[in-house]
């Protein structure tokens, strides 16, 4: 009886231990599954290519201030790019990319706007958005039309339209690493941080001068 | 065959009391995302959501203090009490909270609003099928240990352990659901 129950205890030692093994695997998965998720934007976008003249819209923002986004005004090079950022207040991935956006608006501010867009819902819905999360000074647009013509088919996505009113980058983004790559892929003279991968996995002897060559140049040849 | 049904209710009492202690860890370290996502289910009117959420997390704790005492009291807290009561409330009450979470999970399910972060854990966990079904299985355990309904202090030793075993699996079960969504976002790009 005694040799019984002290091999019972034994086994359930075991098997709690190999459960408390079990789970931290697990956890263990999760985090490497969240450390090697793409860096870059994701590029699905049937509509929108890059080089492309950005579609051009005028547009009223919430404030009232009236925006011109692409090539609108018939005066490329406003000067600025415009990062255009489709959020929504009922989706929580946008609620968690806001303060990214706002700092790299702040960082960026020289060569770059950020414009905020949104549709569907009572305009009370988005005032409430903006004044919740403190984007009284990012202008703010509601506007179906906009995310339709920019072939935006889920949140949070973003376009950026350099300033000859042309599509440098855009993508999906879910995090301040798929954020920052569009700036990134842009000041890069690359499409995306894809085919930044895809051209040094192709050429790695090529890479450097690659990089410093003309943004189209060398997309154009790539593709 | 009646010693194993005593331990078998002893470990769903030992799991979903740590299940409760794990959930309401996070609740009550941050009240306020708990609150907004009762608010995000939109089951409720958005006014009744901070009240909602303060009844929940004190229903939760209403259930835990009951197991707790149950276990470490076996047989009941009060010694003159018939034995058990605390462990059948605290059971019956931890089943309810399961089953409502587990609906309003379904619910949302329904309305397609997949996204939406279920609030059960400290990181961010979209609601899934996985999930509701996670919380039907422990609904279903306390029913059955509810029906046997014999928590005396016999169990302990078998349940105790048990229990542990039975709250590693639930755990795992979980970060393996939270794991796969990452998965997927992952399997798209490349």
């Amino acid at each position: 009886m005694n040799w019984q129950m002290a091999s019972m205890a034994l086994l359930w030692i075991v098997v709690l231990v190999f459960g408390v093994l079990l789970f931290a695997l697990a956890r263990q998965v999760g985090v490497i599954l969240e450390r090697v998720s793409p860096v870059g934007a994701l590029m699905t976008n049937p509509s929108l290519k890059a080089g492309d003249a950005a579609p051009p819209l005028r547009v009223r923002a919430l404030d009232g201030r009236e925006l011109a986004v692409g090539d609108a005004d018939g005066r490329p090079g406003r000067g600025r790019s415009q990062l255009l950022l489709f959020v929504g207040p009922k989706c929580p991935v946008c609620k968690s990319l806001l303060p990214a956006a706002r700092s790299i608006a702040r960082r960026e501010s020289a060569w770059m706007e950020l414009v905020l867009a949104s549709d569907g819902g009572s305009e009370e819905a988005h005032r409430r958005y903006v004044r919740q999360h403190g984007l009284d000074t990012i202008p703010y647009v509601v506007s179906e039309v906009l995310g339709r013509l920019y072939g935006v088919a889920k949140l949070p996505y973003a376009v950026l339209v350099d300033e000859g009113g042309r599509i440098a980058s855009f993508g999906m983004v879910n995090s301040r690493e798929h954020l920052e790559s569009l700036v990134e892929a842009k000041q890069r003279g690359v499409t995306s941080l894809q085919d930044y991968l895809a051209d040094a996995e192709m050429a790695p002897e090529a890479e450097s001068p690659r990089l410093e060559s003309g943004p189209a140049g060398g997309n154009a040849e790539g593709r | 065959m009646q010693m194993i049904g005593n331990a078998f209710s002893i470990a769903v009492l030992v799991a979903i009391g740590l299940a409760f202690v794990q959930a309401l860890a996070h609740k009550l370290r941050n009240p306020r995302s708990f609150a907004r996502s009762v608010r995000e289910y939109e089951l409720l009117p958005g006014p009744l959501a901070v009240p909602a959420s303060a009844f929940l997390i004190l229903a939760e704790v209403f259930a835990l203090a009951l197991i707790l005492s149950a276990i470490v009291f076996p047989g009941g807290a009060l010694p003159d009490t018939p034995g058990g009561w605390p462990a059948r409330m605290g059971l019956a009450a931890a089943a309810s909270l399961l089953a409502i979470y587990g609906l309003a999970m379904g619910a949302n399910l329904l309305r397609k609003k997949f996204g939406l972060d279920c609030g059960c854990t400290a990181g961010s966990t979209p609601i899934s099928a996985g999930l509701v079904l996670r919380n039907f299985v422990l609904v279903g355990f306390a029913a059955v240990a509810l029906a046997i309904n014999d928590f005396s202090v016999a169990g302990l030793p078998l349940g105790l352990p048990g229990g542990a075993a039975f709250f590693l699996a639930y755990l795992t079960a979980t970060q393996l659901m939270s794991n796969r969504v990452s998965g997927t976002v992952l399997g798209n790009t490349r």
